[in-house]
């Protein structure tokens, strides 16, 4: 059982199958100990499988001949044959193993203990509900007796415990350490530490009430009904962040103990991954935004709204990253986690760095002067302008007030010197200034140096300052009037794959001869690559990092989008 | 192939271009005689050598007459940028493979759903206790899980190295201008990053800790030695 123990682990990963509805998880997650350190849920992959059987991303990535090359790899047939092996000395087919053992629930639970700073002592469950009991059944008995024969297993010897029989399983010298486990109507239960397993037995011979409190703590993170989460308990770590915040040294110190506020706001903490209606990896927190201190809770509040921006992103940019950052609240919240003499330092560098432009006194000005809305994006070329190099634009918003003009006109001047300076260090290098309307345009232009149609430049705008790759970008732009408004869901970046897509097939030879010019490459076997490549993104929309927000709860989530739904 | 490693720097001093690098010191120190004939064959085939050569040029024009005591850090400062930047684009090109390749590895290695769609065997025969023993003892099925282990562990390697080796062609390392020279002002930065690892260092250690409480156990037994 110890191997099984491994064997359910890996195959439970690498498979990709199925449960259903709260019920058995349910069942499952009323027995984890309530002083879990880590929980690992498992859940309704039956039904993701469907949904991902119809995803055009997945099925054109493993029909491109990018994955088919990995696929018909030594390494790729040696791990198929030992996954046959395995199943064929199981004496299960692959859809029963898939459906019929995991394809409900499977929840691993871990739980450290011991004071900080000593040796931990840990304890483990795996409990498992299958749909089919008694292949379970067969199974837990076939591992019992490949084992044995293996010279793994001595014997398997049944325990009358208080709760009912329960099977200790003990290993030969080659075999391990013992294992205990039960099985119960369509539940696997399994652990190594069989006071851990009574204690198991025992919650579940009580008639249990009501929502288990690991399954709040999912449906708080918005995780309920993930296919697969990590739980992380953050209170099993307060011990160890407390007495690391008395140990450390001075700069170490002061950034665990301003990390200890911020982690004692933290209820739960959840990693998942979700397949359907789009592929999604995210990390979720439960943060008492009460308890947060006044720069972090002014920090989040701004990145918790969506940007105005985000009206002026077109549909087809290949790259946008556009979010509120106060920076105001940041540098407090940052400089919360430095020593009073190393903020100093980190001050008087900046302020060294930032000399020729704004005096060391007007510095904090900036902070204010500036923000919170600022974006930088890349969209295709102007299919007007015969140029293969895309157009890229940040924006940053300027306050209204004394501190947005002083930060404006700082910024501009440095930007000034910094063209006139790359002017003077390359002859091929042309400074040029341009007035469209009321908006005086600043920039970079070389016949020799820059791609076709790149002419990057500077200039302030309706409010914000901008730097582009041309001119046109910035007349183009128009100041968002709108404000920044609460949502539940707002979007940090944007990469859109349609658009890359179309992109690299119209200016493939523009390209190719621009990237191996620079990689000294021949151009043809760059254009191979790319043509090898560009079948893995079919089917594939845009990828996006978004902040998901709910009471008391904030996701960061990576999202596939596929092009077919 | 050999595996990628994020903290080689033998790109620091750009090798084969010694003779470049020796005589642009020379340039940068004030030498009459700083140029040799290897020199600048050297640059003839070397586009970063000239670049590098134009810009000590650019900037002695601009600052005449150039101190050459500061110019060696200024130019320290910017090959260590640029390799910093350098680094980075790989790093980041390493990560999305792996990403990638772990999504390639799921999908690779899923049951196919015509697997799924198939009826079930009609019967799979539960052992009898009953069942005549077989001539040789079975594998250890642990043995059969660590093959299968070991084999996607290699193909992950082999896929993140090799889409990190073709993406990194079609990536441009852009040379973007110096930021000003802080000193080691900025230095209390890194020190944090050493105190966000510590912070970190507990959920890391115990989520080892986790993995290795659930696998290793069913390692092979000569494995769980190692």
């Amino acid at each position: 059982m110890v191997s099984a123990c491994r064997f359910v682990a890996v195959l439970a990963v690498w498979s990709v199958p199925a449960v259903a509805v709260a019920g058995p998880r349910d069942d499952l997650l009323r027995l984890v100990p309530d002083d879990y350190t880590f929980c690992v849920v498992v859940q309704n992959l039956r039904d993701q499988a469907k949904a991902e059987g119809d995803s055009s991303f997945l099925k054109g990535l493993a029909e491109s001949p990018f994955l088919k090359k990995f696929q018909t790899a030594p390494e790729a047939k040696k791990f198929q044959e030992a996954l046959d092996t395995l199943l064929k000395e199981l004496e299960v087919t692959p859809d029963q193993f898939a459906n019929d053992i995991f394809g409900d629930a499977l929840v691993f639970t871990y739980r450290k203990k011991g004071a900080p700073g000593l040796p931990e002592t840990e304890d483990g469950l795996i409990l498992l509900h299958a749909r089919d009991p008694k292949l379970l059944g067969r199974l837990v008995e076939r591992i019992n007796e490949l084992q044995t024969k293996a010279g793994e297993l001595k014997a398997v010897e049944p325990v009358d415990g208080k709760d009912g029989k329960y099977f200790r399983r003990v290993a030969t010298a080659k075999g391990g350490p013992p294992g205990y486990y039960a099985l119960r109507d369509n539940q696997l239960l399994f652990s190594i530490n069989e006071p851990l397993l009574k204690e198991t037995l025992a919650k579940r011979a009580v008639v249990a009430k009501g929502e288990p409190p690991v399954a709040g703590r999912m449906k708080k993170l918005g995780v309920n009904d993930s296919p697969v989460v990590w739980l992380i308990n953050p209170r099993s770590f307060d011990a160890d962040i407390e007495q690391t915040a008395r140990t450390g040294d001075g700069s170490e110190q002061t950034f665990v103990k301003a990390f200890a506020q911020y982690w004692k706001a933290v209820d739960g903490l959840g990693v998942f991954l979700n397949f359907s209606p789009a592929i999604e990896v995210g990390l979720a927190v439960n943060v008492r935004q009460g308890d947060l201190p006044p720069e972090g809770r002014k920090f989040f509040a701004e990145a918790g709204k969506r940007s105005p921006l985000w009206g002026r992103v077109p549909d087809d940019a290949l790259f946008a990253l556009v979010g509120r950052v106060h920076l105001e609240s940041m540098a407090g919240m940052l400089g919360a986690f430095l020593t009073d003499q190393d903020r100093r330092k980190v001050l008087d560098g900046l302020a060294d760095a930032a000399r020729p432009f704004v005096d060391r006194k007007d510095l904090a000005a900036l902070a204010r002067g500036f923000g919170p809305d600022m974006g930088f994006w890349l969209m295709p070329p102007d299919p007007k302008a015969k140029t293969w190099c895309p157009q890229a634009l940040v924006a940053v918003k300027v306050t209204p007030g004394q501190d947005g003009q002083q930060s404006e006109r700082a910024t501009l001047k440095g930007l000034d010197f910094l063209a006139r300076l790359a002017c003077l260090s390359n002859r091929e290098i042309e400074v040029f200034e341009e007035r469209h309307g009321d908006v005086l345009v600043t920039g970079l232009a070389s016949a020799t140096l820059f791609p076709p149609g790149f002419r990057p430049c500077f200039a302030a705008k309706g409010g914000y300052v901008l730097v582009a790759g041309s001119p046109q970008t910035i007349v183009a732009f128009e100041p968002p009037t709108g404000e920044a408004t609460p949502d539940d869901e707002v979007p940090i970046l944007r990469i859109s794959v349609a658009a890359w897509r179309s992109y690299l097939m119209q200016h493939r030879k523009d390209l190719t001869g621009f990237l191996s010019r620079i990689h000294k490459t021949d151009p043809e076997t760059l254009a191979a690559q790319l043509d090898a490549f560009l079948p893995v993104l079919d089917g594939l929309e845009r990828v996006e990092l978004v902040q998901r927000n709910g009471p008391d709860r904030v996701s960061l989530v990576v999202r596939l989008v596929d092009s077919r739904k | 192939m050999t595996d990628f490693d994020p903290t080689n720097d033998n790109d620091l001093s750009r090798p084969g271009c010694e003779p470049g690098q020796a005589a642009l010191q020379r340039f940068l120190d004030g030498e009459a005689d700083w140029d040799t004939p290897d020199a600048s064959a050297h640059r003839a085939a070397c586009v970063a050598c000239r670049d590098d050569l134009a810009f000590a040029r650019s900037i002695r024009q601009l600052t005449p007459p150039p101190p050459p005591v500061n110019l060696g850090p200024l130019l320290l400062t910017a090959v260590v940028s640029d390799h910093r930047r350098r680094r980075f684009v790989r790093l980041a090109v390493a990560w999305a493979a792996l990403a990638a390749s772990v999504v390639i590895a799921v999908i690779a290695f899923r049951p196919s759903n015509n697997a799924h769609n198939q009826p079930n065997p009609e019967v799979v025969v539960a052992p009898k206790s009953n069942k005549a023993p077989t001539p040789e003892p079975p594998r250890p099925i642990g043995d059969s899980v660590a093959e299968a282990r070991d084999a996607i562990v290699t193909l992950t390697k082999r896929t993140a190295s090799e889409t990190r080796d073709g993406s990194a062609r079609l990536l441009v390392s852009p040379k973007l201008p110096d930021l000003p020279d802080t000193g080691d002002n900025l230095e209390p930065l890194a020190d944090a990053g050493s105190g966000a690892a510590k912070s970190f260092e507990p959920v890391a250690s115990s989520a080892r800790r986790a993995v290795n409480f659930f696998l290793r156990p069913g390692e092979p037994p000569a494995r769980q030695n190692d």
